[in-house]
């Protein structure tokens, strides 16, 4: 390379007032500040209010930490949380197999508008998988023109759900219309070219409902989140399908 | 993360609020994340900041953050605090951008990559920003300049 030092520049003279210099450039610096003593007293200076700083908010550090930021109990009620909704989903399964599995399986309420959803999730699934040239509006690679469309539509925050490591990957989404609010498609692949799409529609309706609706092949899970119905629909099996509803719910929760 | 709310919100219970924000965000969101949290947390964490901010901007007549009364958590007769007092007032007059990089390098102690990480910006931004950063703070401290107007405009002259 070159035998003679860098010029000292900006970032050399930050690093030096943050003291994180390397040893062999500290003492080209440390020359150049030594024949630039204005520099280096307003260097010093700086140095100086960083500690100041430091120290004018010592008493925030100290002050004892309220109960409601301790870790261990939103822990236990984010697991709480999963392991209620962990405990449903298990329980429709059941019920799914106890059953034989046809039609509508429900845990809580059976409110009209949900069994609407789901019909409108299982008919989307339906029309659009088959399509080979156009199974979705807008494409996965336009993910961020995806989130902010969706989202704009449906007047929330939609981000399509990761389903990577389930071995899902996003195809892209579609706006359907219903009887209400518009909902969005979102469609998914495998690597052997199964789909699956999760459904996505605003409405009033609070969460603690959960239903199963098969007929044939293809089922549908659906489940209420506050003021948002979900559905996830394909022929993958229902321990496929649940655990992707697991992963779906999981990300919107971290979405709020 | 508390001191860094605090210097944002120059207010207890909304840097309180900030943080357990940002804690229960975290922990939802556990399993996505590699080994190091902090940049992450801290980005997180501006990020509420940022668009409480704007949320008060669309609502105007909405009170302003600010309670300077009492300090942070010591009695306002002692010297001290009312020197650390007059030391965050002034550094209140800095833009948001320059006081975050401020806090991440400084106070926080985040290396250059990690408080690039925090603020989605590049090293080297970071660089030149807490270079002019800490030029406006010296500067609003020894009286330079007037308080409230925290312009960005105050460059350390380029030594080439």
């Amino acid at each position: 390379m070159n035998d003679l030092p860098l010029p000292i520049g900006e970032d050399d003279l930050t690093a030096w007032v943050d003291r994180r210099l390397e040893t062999a450039r500290l003492g080209e610096v440390q020359r150049y500040l030594d024949a630039h003593p204005e520099l280096a007293a307003r260097l010093m200076r700086q140095r100086e209010t960083d500690a100041a700083l430091t120290e004018a908010l010592r008493p925030v550090v100290e002050a004892p930490i309220p109960a409601r930021l301790r870790v261990a109990p939103m822990q236990a009620a984010a697991r709480r949380r999963r392991t209620i909704w962990l405990g449903r989903v298990a329980a429709v399964a059941l019920l799914c197999a106890a059953s034989g599995a046809a039609g509508w399986v429900s845990r809580g309420s059976t409110a009209a508008p949900l069994q609407s959803a789901a019909r409108n999730a299982r008919e989307a699934f339906l029309t659009y998988t088959p399509e080979i040239r156009h199974p979705v509006e807008v494409r996965a690679e336009q993910g961020e023109h995806l989130a902010q469309w969706l989202s704009a539509r449906l007047g929330r925050a939609i981000r399509p759900p990761d389903l990577s490591a389930l071995g899902w990957r996003l195809m892209g989404g579609r706006l359907l219309a219903t009887a209400g609010t518009p909902a969005a498609l979102l469609m998914y692949d495998d690597d052997r070219g199964t789909r699956l799409t999760v459904y996505v529609q605003p409405m009033g309706v609070d969460g603690e409902e959960f239903h199963l609706l098969q007929q044939g092949e293809v089922a549908t899970v659906l489940w209420a989140e506050p003021r948002l119905a979900l559905a996830v629909t394909g022929r993958a099996g229902r321990t496929a399908l649940l655990r992707v509803a697991e992963r779906v719910r999981a990300e919107m929760l971290a979405m709020e | 993360m508390r001191r860094y709310a605090y210097a944002l919100t120059r207010n207890h219970a909304s840097a309180d609020d900030l943080v357990q924000d940002t804690l229960e965000r975290a922990l939802t969101r556990w399993t996505l994340r590699g080994a190091d949290l902090r940049p992450w947390l801290f980005a997180v964490l501006r990020n509420l900041f940022l668009d409480g901010a704007r949320a008060r901007q669309r609502r105007p007549g909405h009170k302003p953050l600010d309670d300077r009364h009492p300090g942070p958590g010591r009695p306002p007769e002692q010297d001290g605090a009312m020197l650390g007092r007059d030391m965050l007032d002034s550094f209140a007059g800095l833009s948001e951008e320059h006081r975050s990089v401020l806090l991440l390098v400084a106070v926080e102690g985040l290396s250059y990559a990690a408080a690039a990480q925090a603020l989605g910006v590049p090293t080297g931004t970071v660089m030149s920003r807490l270079s002019r950063a800490r030029e406006q703070f010296r500067r609003l401290l020894d009286g330079e300049v007037a308080r409230p107007h925290g312009g960005d405009r105050s460059t350390l002259r380029r030594v080439k």
